[in-house]
């Protein structure tokens, strides 16, 4: 095992070759998998903000829970500072890596029960975690505060439909920093809140990591907002993840030719973008259940060759740090 | 929680159905305590089971509020003329405990001495007086003649009717003993007293009439006059007088006689056909049926509610494994089954409950409640406490269950009153507690001896609508509390 | 609740104007105040809406009906993949306005569908499919090739990309585009996503709290927005293709029920004046811009 990449400073989390495949059940028998996450593989430096984007059905959303520990790796490892999760049984995850690991979720209503006030939300992670009563108070009240939900007296005994959608998902962020994690695994965060919210949401997550030195994976399919939050982007097509780099890098030079298409596509506020037809990728995304040999997205691809229909292209490093699956680099 | 749980219950004040409903069951608790009280527990159930007890009660009597819309005058409870306390003169009609008593003053002597052949033959007269203002027949009756003597004694009972005819009751010898006879009749037989009756009206009037058809205890309370004349059957209202006389050789023979008229109302509730006080089987029905229904409902949903959260939340074997039983619990037709194991095994009161909560608990409620958890588990908070480490143990008891009590609470009171029908329709069926008053007790014994057809509609009426009641009571409470705790869900 | 308070646009033929702003706003309230597709306890309606030359706001529910809505101008709703009736095939959906509004017979309503379906890059074979066979973006295709069919000068699109994947969200733009220069159609369209408004808008409204506070030329709202607030939410959109900073702005928006005095965007502006606690007028500020606040009327 490779200690000693996991076990140094510099990572926190490295995934190998990671698959979940969802089994496809007729009656007893099961006829098929759906390869939610199929053969994933990379590192999370310590202390950094790595998004993780791509269209809906990519498999990102699976990905981030099987690194959260909420759903069983098929096969691959998932290694946390030095300990591979996909070997631990499962009361040493319930009991260990949740205080290590917090999730923030994408609906800020459902993710808070609604019978529970917000003094409840929070000590509940404390609770199960053997946190005394008295420092549990003073950390409800402390994280109120960082998260801009000020005076926090106005708030702690508030239900969570007294609160707005972008309140809610301070306390959602409260909510998972409370136990002190070392990674934050945040998906799409603010995809549900008002566009002028959204910034002030990610700006106030960005000073919470740089205080606490959290590490962050944040799921998106929002370009924007992971160039101008996030150091690394990670490009997930088909359950696999086809690009890593720098996240300005990536986005001003997109090697990978899926990158290249999603970013020529998307717009910025320009007014001349109504006179110009924009070039698309033919096709839909491949279906997961037993996919066709090759790269996945040859079917679609401008730059198609013949290697790419028969071998799949394992990640390529090209020279200036950009992992890039595709035989253009090879 | 609870503090949330306050406010919706004044809200709930604001509706006038549930002021309504929790009126009637607070005047059901009322008549529960009122019930114990009065007669407690053990004592009820020694005292509704003991016929011996109710002797002196008028059978089927009508409830006693019954004249104020008939505008008839009728005998409450029973008349009950004494001789042991006679008095040859003077007698006073005194109420005690709700029966008429006439006392009599000075004990029954001897009184007169009389000679016959070479024996000295002592003969004593006592006269008891009481006044009969009522326009209804009495409903029945009997006699009781104590001889206490060495020799043997010749009773004379006479009853002397305010128009003066005189009735003779009982004329023969008796050694020591008791004599008990009744004034009703089987059909079929006649009795001494009536044939005793047409030979006076044939004395005193020349006319011979049919007396099979009317009992001895009309006979005696009748207006001859009408009778005879215009075939009409009315009371004769005015003084009675029954004189008996005994004859004896022995100075100190004694006879006492007691004489049970008994009339045609008594109580709040009427009496049944032993003669027991209605109202006491409907005071002792109200906790009863409150006890079982509120335990049957409450556990049966408690236990309903915990399974369908262990099936939900870990799904697979146990899921699939619960779920089968849970039909097969659907298709097992319960009446049938209980009834069975009634015959077979006799079943108090707790047995039948633990059936039922068991037949509920895995009846459909199982399978709407699994439906709801399910709901609740795809709910991103729980992925959210799962993802700070709570335990299955945990997320079930404080993430799922609460959100789901809201919806429980009204069904658990709307539940209420199905049990306690349930249990009446078993008592109906024979499946009950052998012991226990219940309102389907009453209600299986009226069916039973054909209240209906016989016309004893206060048999059937007072059980029938206290559980009437006790429903409306649960169900105006249950949507109430329906209508505040799921507000978004009920409000149209 | 005072939704929409005096809102003034003028749309020429062929021309886009893209309402945007954040939820609540009133920009989709105030589109359908347009066709008059309004919930029934609307407490007051009123003021000039001028359709093809029609003035409407007079119109009995059921002359609208009849002369305006479907014939001149249709709408696009939120939610319109979702609402197709799984039951019913495409082509039913689809010859449904021609049938009932215009009582056209089956056949001929048949042949337009056919026609638009190709318009909207359908093939011709999936007119005869349920819904639950096509992807979202095939379903959107046919729910604005409905609103197509009966030939409509103006078209209402509230959010008709919002739940769609970014690949296809472009292809929608790109057939959007393409219909408006072919049928000469002019969009009323509604979006809270300012990047992809600027796809489509030849004119750009901002709603704030039921006002329009900012109407003007394309060229000139995106690039150096006058009003503050349109400074704030323009200046929120995260850019691709520049590293000019993100800001936002503090504060939430206001109650409608219960406006606060003045300008409604006061409490949260940081150029405030005392004047501001007077409603300000719209001041005309260019050839066809208009704009809703003090700094730009005489002092």
């Amino acid at each position: 095992m490779e200690r000693s990449e996991s076990m140094s400073q510099e990572n926190i989390l490295v995934v190998k070759d990671l698959r979940v495949w969802h089994p496809v059940r007729k009656l007893l028998s099961i006829i098929g998998y759906v390869r939610a996450v199929d053969g994933v593989s990379f590192n999370v430096p310590r202390g950094r903000i790595v998004a993780i984007v791509g269209e809906s059905g990519c498999g990102k959303t699976t990905l981030a829970r099987a690194v959260m520990g909420l759903i069983p790796a098929t096969s691959g490892n998932i290694i946390f500072e030095g300990r591979d999760l996909t070997k631990l049984p499962r009361t040493v995850i319930r009991k260990w890596y949740t205080g290590q690991v917090g999730l923030v979720q994408q609906d800020p209503y459902g993710a808070m029960p609604p019978f529970m006030t917000v003094k409840g939300i929070l000590e509940e992670p404390m609770r199960i975690h053997g946190v005394p009563k008295e420092e549990r108070s003073k950390r409800v009240h402390e994280i109120l505060t960082e998260v801009g939900l000020t005076p926090p007296e106005d708030f702690v005994f508030k239900y969570p439909h007294m609160l707005s959608g972008g309140q809610l998902q301070r306390v959602a962020i409260a909510r998972a920093l409370i136990l002190r994690p070392k990674l934050v695994i945040a998906d799409e965060p603010v995809s549900m809140l008002d566009a002028s919210v959204r910034i002030e949401i990610l700006t106030m997550f960005r000073e919470l990591k740089e205080k606490y030195n959290l590490t962050v994976m944040y799921i998106t399919h929002d370009f924007a907002t992971a160039k101008h939050f996030s150091d690394e982007i990670m490009i997930m097509y088909a359950g696999q993840i086809v690009e890593i780099g720098d996240a300005r890098g990536v986005i001003r030079k997109p090697k990978h030719p899926y990158t290249e298409a999603l970013i020529s596509v998307l717009p910025d506020p320009d007014p001349q973008n109504r006179f110009t037809i924009k070039k698309t990728l033919p096709g839909e995304p491949p279906s997961l259940i037993n996919p066709p040999p090759g790269c996945r997205l040859w079917p679609r691809c401008p730059y198609v060759m013949d290697k790419c229909k028969r071998e799949e292209p394992s990640l390529i490093e090209t020279s200036d740090g950009r992992k890039v699956k595709c035989w253009l680099y090879a | 929680m609870s503090q949330r749980t306050l406010l919706l219950l004044r809200r709930a004040l604001h509706y006038k159905s549930f002021i309504l409903g929790v009126a009637i069951l607070l005047f059901f608790i009322g008549l529960s305590v009122y019930a114990e009280v009065t007669w407690p527990f053990e004592e009820a159930i020694t005292l509704w089971n003991n016929p011996e007890a109710w002797l002196e009660y008028p059978k089927f009597a009508k409830p006693e509020w019954i004249t104020v819309f008939t505008g008839k005058r009728e005998l409450r409870g029973s008349l009950i003329l004494d001789s042991r306390v006679a008095n040859l003169t003077e007698c006073v009609v005194e109420v005690r405990e709700n029966k008429s008593l006439i006392m009599c003053k000075d004990l029954y002597k001897m009184r007169e001495i009389r000679s016959i052949g070479n024996q000295q033959i002592l003969s004593g007269i006592t006269e008891i007086t009481f006044n009969y203002e009522y326009d209804e027949f009495p409903s029945g009756g009997k006699y009781e003649v104590y001889v206490n003597s060495t020799e043997k004694v010749y009773v004379d009972l006479v009853l002397v009717k305010p128009n003066g005819l005189e009735v003779k009751l009982e004329g023969g010898f008796y050694t020591t003993g008791a004599i008990l006879r009744t004034l009703e009749v089987k059909p079929g037989e006649l009795s001494r007293i009536q044939l005793n009756y047409a030979e006076t009206i044939k004395k005193t009037y020349g006319v011979e009439i049919d007396v099979s058809k009317i009992e001895p205890v009309k006979l005696l309370f009748i207006d001859d006059k009408l009778f005879i004349e215009k075939n009409i059957y009315k009371p004769l209202n005015g003084t009675y007088r029954l004189i008996s006389s005994i004859y004896s050789a022995d100075i100190n023979a004694t006879a006492e006689v007691k004489v049970l008229i008994h009339g045609t109302i008594y109580g709040i509730a009427g009496t049944d056909r032993l003669g027991r006080d209605l109202f006491m089987a409907i005071a002792w029905g109200a906790p009863i049926a409150i006890a079982f229904g509120l335990t049957a409902s409450v556990l049966s949903t408690l236990l309903t509610m915990i399974l369908a959260a262990i099936s939900a939340w870990y799904g697979k074997i146990i899921d699939n494994t619960m779920a089968r039983i849970n039909e097969i619990f659907m298709i097992i037709p319960f009446l049938p089954t209980i009834i069975m194991l009634r015959l077979f095994y006799g079943l108090d009161l707790w047995g039948m409950l633990w059936i039922i909560i068991l037949f509920s608990v895995w009846g459909s409620g199982l399978k709407t409640m699994r439906a709801m958890f399910l709901q609740i588990r795809e709910m991103p908070y729980i992925e959210a406490a799962r993802a700070y480490g709570a335990s299955s143990a945990r997320i079930i008891a404080r993430y799922m269950v609460p959100r789901v009590v809201p919806v429980l609470i009204p069904n658990i009171v709307t539940a209420i009153p199905s049990f306690v029908f349930l249990e009446a329709a078993l008592a109906i069926l024979g499946v009950s507690d052998p012991r226990l008053i219940t309102w389907g007790k009453v209600l299986q014994d009226a069916y039973e001896n054909a209240a209906l057809t016989q016309g004893h509609y206060h048999w059937i009426l007072g059980p029938a609508i206290a559980l009437f009641l006790m429903a409306i009571a649960f169900a105006l409470i249950g949507f109430t509390l329906d209508r505040v705790f799921n507000p978004r869900l009920r409000e149209l | 609740m005072r939704a929409v308070e005096d809102a003034t646009f003028r749309l020429r033929e062929g021309e886009t104007i893209a309402l945007i702003g954040e939820s609540g706003c009133g920009k989709t309230s105030l589109a359908r105040a347009v066709i008059r597709f309004l919930p029934r306890n609307v407490a007051e309606l009123s003021g000039s809406v001028v359709i093809d030359g029609i003035e409407t706001i007079d119109m009995s529910d059921r002359d609208f009906d009849l002369k305006i809505r479907w014939r001149k101008i249709t709408y696009v709703s939120q939610a319109a993949i979702s609402s197709l009736n799984p039951v019913i095939r495409v082509i039913d959906h689809m010859i449904e306005p021609l049938v009932i509004h215009f009582k056209a017979p089956k056949t001929d309503a048949i042949e337009r569908a056919k026609e638009i379906i190709k318009r909207v890059g359908i093939p011709e074979d999936f007119l005869w499919r349920y819904p639950f066979e096509l992807s979202g973006g095939m379903r959107q295709r046919v729910v604005i090739a409905m609103s197509l069919i009966t030939n409509p000068k103006i078209v209402i699109l509230d959010e008709p990309t919002s739940a769609l994947d970014v690949m296809t969200q472009a292809n929608i733009l790109n057939m959007l585009k393409e219909l408006r220069s072919k049928m000469n159609l002019s969009y009323i369209f509604i979006t809270h996503d300012i990047a992809v408004s600027s796809e489509l808008a030849d004119k750009v409204a901002v709603m704030y709290a039921g006002w329009i506070v900012e109407l003007g030329p394309a060229e000139k709202v995106y690039i150096d927005p006058l009003h503050p607030y349109s400074k704030g939410l323009l200046g929120s959109v995260p850019r691709l293709r520049s590293d000019t900073p993100v800001t936002f702005i503090p504060g939430t928006p206001p109650s409608l029920i219960n406006p606060p005095k003045g300008c409604r965007f006061r409490p949260r502006c940081r150029y405030a004046m005392p004047k501001c606690e007077e409603i300000p007028p719209v001041i005309k500020t260019g050839s066809e811009e208009y704009v809703r606040c003090w700094l730009y009327g005489e002092k």
